[in-house]
């Protein structure tokens, strides 16, 4: 909160700034306005909590009741500051016995350059939404932001918050959809049929308890070299240790992985996640290209969102440069609620600039 | 690579990178799923549960593995692989005649569906998809089958179009040619598919039916001039995954048009519109002959064994068999007297139960067959037990019990399974054990079967290497399946969506049949499975396609999603009652019968109504029942 306060004590003005979080049950969807309001109290600030509406799996009555106080709470927290607006997301739609995730390009969907160009800067808290829908939402908006950029327009600066809390992630249990899939702007080019003798290489940060998520994600990437990804230095300084030990089994007696693959990140840093894995994509594709071509590389962020946001930045620079690279991920169906959001006590805010003055030459 | 050292871990065959692997690994009896004659032009739907087996039955007929199994077609283990294929006309002496092309990344077709482009055009684009992804797999496929080289020999091969409309595909072109209209294609649309900004298609590049197939045939794919293949199929994996109107084009298309190459697509049942889903493998879909249901091939047990064996065989600890390491004989010293004791409570109730009739004198002393073991004699007596309570019953409904009975003619045969099955229970002797009962615990699926096996021989290497024996004893092999199947309904019912739903239901689900299966008189043998009235199996699906959520959508929902994920397998038609009366059975994967105590013959079931299944699931108990404490208790 003290770093917050300082860097917003250095940055300047905020003449009007957009919200965009998800209108859902996790109790870290209030940090974001509480935190933004604390560092500049009279900031101007328009919300649009994402409403997610999941036809498919309606969230049971308890979740629902949750995002109604959640967004009470933004609601009376932001008092006349701004407009609150709940744009509508359908989050999945039936075809026959299957049911399709169209969450994240619905959402996506939202926002063009005439949602953001009024702002000076856009937050994007993603406590509350899920992976597969900010990966492709803040892709977008990086995108909307580069070509306004490149038309030489004004554009606002773009922030992503998370209040991350490794006792809250564990209790909440996330029910997971059979397949695995590409994230929407991010599959790279894993379908072009002209491509597919090309060797895939998969890149899966890996966190506690993703045994099913990462056998399914396996299965469907079909990869031919995997690098995992361990977080170190971490806040626990066996975490990356333990993690081996957990999916020892499934990384050295079924995958073959060598340990010599392992990549090892910065826990809360994911920038360092971000030049780590551009270095190590950038290396593979050097290393096949004499061999008739290149490679097929996949991320997967099985760990916290804070470094998924790594995976996002390496992925969206490698897509504006032509070479695209893909996000696999497996989506929650739905959630089951920890009893009390005491368990969130621990929660550590973040804030990172991802686009705007910072990065400019 | 190297293997694993224990080869079950090896991932399931189609994920498995190297070629000559998977061939090992291939049990070749499932080719006799195949019809027998014209099967290569004609329009095949390989249905099954995940696991199933069908993308390794459509990976085996790709180019690659055809000429890895040519190579090696002399090697004791792809011998008879290879003399089936060659009978099905797959090989000639010079080498493999069926181009087989595999399209991949069937998902991405889908994602046409979401681009915010007028409806019509999704569908011309789909066709166009389709007809790239055609091209491209067959250049590739005629390259390796021919031994030219990619992609410098394209120049090389010429498909000769049958006259008619094209579309965009440039005929009369070479190899090179249709390879930069394929690629070029697919990467326009793909490109708009991952775009970030509204997508801008030429609406040129649409087609407004897909040509390739009818463009194909195995006399127009020339090298050289000369022709290279006697067959050509196409072969899409994960076929679900296409919208479901273009999978009703893709279907319409080839109904319609008969091209003269095949096209096959494998479905899992979640593909299915909900009728079908609902149907099980006794459907058949008229306009499709035959659609080949794969779930039904697996219930040969053989095949099974035949696929343990031949991962065991890389094994590096000297096991030739998959069924050496499962030992059959129970340990004498150490549950004989269970057994006996279990024999004289079966003695002293039937004693109780006759009640000094006369009419039973002469059942209860009949002698036991000599040289029996405690086993045997407690099972023996176990059954008479049975045969006695059912008669002791019938008796005392007809008011007659002093009347002649039938019971000294009766054979204990047939309720000897379900004398077991008591003796077992009542003794905590083990049950589940013997390559038989591990066959039957895999549902019909290849992949249960493989995970169970995989404890199992994870066990044996661990002994392998502080020199126990490699055999495990009955208990061991119980002891294993039940922390294996543990595991997985474990991560089962994590992944499924409405948890608390199906726990209450599989728990109701549990009572009813332990109650039903643990009556003393045995009358419907093992209780596995329920079943509901053809009608009401209607109006399930009538129930499903609605969003209203009052009737039986709730039970519908869970009752599908249970056959997707293979916790229930439902046959459907099946006569019983009055004539005319048809009814759809609901059997319970094996696994859980492991799980709930149940055995695991099929045969048994009951019939419920709409009503009492509702409460199973919202109550989760059989109504006026108390609870029961299950092992699949909330985390």
């Amino acid at each position: 909160m003290e770093e917050c306060q300082s860097f917003f004590d250095g940055y300047g003005e905020v003449r009007r700034a957009l919200l965009i979080s998800g209108r859902g049950f996790d109790p870290r969807m209030t940090f974001g306005v509480k935190i933004l309001l604390g560092c500049v109290p009279k900031m101007p600030l328009d919300t649009m909590l994402l409403s997610m509406n999941d036809f498919e799996s309606p969230a049971d009555k308890r979740l629902q009741k949750a995002s109604d106080e959640n967004a009470a709470t933004v609601r009376s927290l932001l008092n006349g500051l701004g407009s609150v607006t709940e744009p509508q997301v359908a989050m999945s739609r039936r075809e026959g016995a299957v049911v399709k995730r169209i969450g994240a390009r619905k959402a996506a969907d939202i926002f063009t350059f005439d949602t953001v160009a009024p702002y000076t800067d856009v937050f994007v808290d993603i406590s509350a939404l899920p992976r597969g829908l900010y990966i492709s939402l803040i892709g977008k908006l990086l995108n909307i932001l580069d070509e306004a950029a490149l038309r030489g327009e004004k554009k606002p600066s773009l922030f992503v918050f998370v209040a991350e809390s490794s006792t809250l992630d564990m209790h909440i249990r996330e029910h997971l959809e059979e397949h695995a899939e590409y994230v929407t702007f991010f599959q790279g080019m894993m379908a072009i049929e002209g491509g597919a003798q090309l060797p895939k290489v998969w890149f899966p940060t890996l966190g506690e308890r993703q045994h099913a998520q990462l056998s399914r994600l396996h299965e469907f990437i079909a990869p031919q070299e995997i690098c995992p990804v361990l977080p170190m230095p971490s806040r626990s300084p066996r975490r990356a240790d333990n993690l081996i030990r957990d999916y020892a089994t499934l990384l050295f007696e079924t995958w073959q992985v060598s340990p010599s693959n392992f990549i090892y990140v910065a826990e809360q840093n994911p920038f360092e996640a971000y030049r780590q894995l551009v270095k190590a994509v950038r290396q593979y594709r050097l290393a096949l290209a004499p061999l008739g071509g290149s490679c097929k590389i996949v991320l997967s962020t099985l760990s916290s969102k804070l470094l998924s946001i790594g995976s996002l930045l390496a992925a969206y620079e490698f897509k504006m440069t032509d070479e695209p690279i893909a996000i696999a991920h497996v989506e929650a169906a739905s959630y089951s609620l920890p009893k009390s959001s005491e368990v969130c006590e621990d929660a550590v805010p973040y804030l990172m600039m991802i686009s705007g003055d910072a990065y400019e030459i | 690579m190297r293997s694993p050292d224990n080869p079950f871990r090896l991932p399931h065959s189609e994920a498995i990178t190297s070629d000559l692997t998977f061939l090992r690994l291939f049990g070749p009896s499932i080719l006799e799923a195949l019809p027998d004659q014209d099967q290569w032009r004609q329009f095949r739907i390989f249905r099954s549960a995940a696991g199933g087996g069908k993308t390794s039955l459509l990976r085996l007929f790709s180019p690659s593995c055809l000429l890895r199994l040519y190579e090696n077609r002399g090697t004791d283990d792809l011998r008879e692989l290879f003399k089936k294929l060659k009978n099905l006309g797959v090989f000639e002496d010079d080498g493999p005649k069926l181009l087989g092309i595999f399209l991949s990344g069937v998902a991405s077709y889908s994602s046409i569906e979401d681009l915010s482009i007028v409806e019509s055009l999704k569908l011309r684009l789909f066709n166009s998809m389709v007809d790239a992804r055609i091209a491209i797999g067959a250049l590739i496929g005629v390259v390796e089958l021919a031994g030219l080289k990619w992609p410098d020999d394209l120049h090389r091969i010429s498909i000769e179009f049958s006259p008619g409309s094209s579309g965009t595909i440039p005929i009369g072109s070479d190899g090179k040619q249709l390879l930069d209209w394929a690629q070029g294609t697919e990467l326009k649309i793909w490109s708009a598919i991952d775009s970030f900004s509204s997508p801008h298609v030429q609406a040129e590049i649409g087609h407004e039916s897909i040509h390739m197939l009818n463009a194909l045939s195995p006399s127009s794919i020339k090298v050289d001039g000369k022709e290279i293949v006697n067959h050509c199929v196409v072969m899409i994996d994960e076929s679900w995954r296409l919208g479901q109107r273009q999978q009703q084009a893709l279907k319409t298309h080839v109904l319609t048009t008969r091209p003269a190459i095949g096209l096959w697509l494998a479905e899992r049942f979640e593909a299915l519109d909900d009728k079908e889903l609902f149907a099980g493998s006794n459907l058949i879909d008229r306009n499709v002959n035959p659609v080949v249901y794969l779930d039904s091939f697996w219930r040969n047990r053989k095949v099974f064994e035949d696929a343990a064996n031949k991962r065991v065989r890389l094994a590096p600890n000297g096991t030739t068999t998959f069924a050496d390491i499962l030992g059959t004989a129970i340990d004498s010293s150490k549950y004989d007297h269970a057994f006996a004791r279990a024999a004289q409570s079966s003695r002293n109730r039937m004693q109780a139960l006759s009640k000094g009739a006369l009419k039973y004198k002469t059942f209860l002393s009949r002698p036991l067959e000599a040289d029996l073991s405690k086993r045997e004699e407690a099972i023996e007596l176990r059954s008479r037990e049975i045969l006695l309570e059912r008669d002791s019953r019938k008796s005392q409904l007809s008011f007659d019990l002093d009347a002649g009975s039938e019971i000294d003619e009766k054979s204990t045969s047939d309720v000897r399974p379900m004398a077991e099955f008591f003796l077992c229970s009542e003794t905590g002797t083990p049950y589940y054990y013997g390559m038989e009962r591990l066959s039957d615990l895999a549902s019909h699926n290849v992949h249960q079967f493989m995970f169970l096996a995989t404890e199992l021989f994870e066990e044996v290497l661990s002994r392998s290497v502080t020199s126990e024996s490699q055999v495990l004893q009955p208990q061991d092999q119980e002891r294993l399946l039940r922390r294996a199947a543990s595991d997985k309904l474990s991560e089962t019912l994590r992944s499924v969506s409405r948890r608390p739903a199906f726990r209450d239901f599989l728990r109701a689900f549990s009572e009813f049949a332990k109650m039903e299966t643990t009556k003393p008189n045995a009358p419907y043998g093992a209780v596995t499975g329920f079943s509901i009235t053809t009608e009401d199996h209607e109006r399930l699906v009538r129930a499903r396609s609605t969003r209203d959520s009052s009737g039986h959508k709730e039970l519908a929902d869970l009752l599908a999603a249970c056959l997707v994920q293979n916790i229930f397998s439902a046959v459907t038609d099946r006569k019983q009652g009055k004539v005319g009366k048809t009814w759809t059975i609901f059997y319970l994967n094996r696994l859980l019968c492991l799980e709930m105590n149940l055995p695991l013959a099929y045969g048994g079931y009951r019939s419920k109504t709409l009503t009492e299944l509702d409460k199973w699931m919202r109550l989760g108990r059989v109504t006026g029942t108390e609870d029961q404490e299950l092992p699949y208790e909330d985390e």
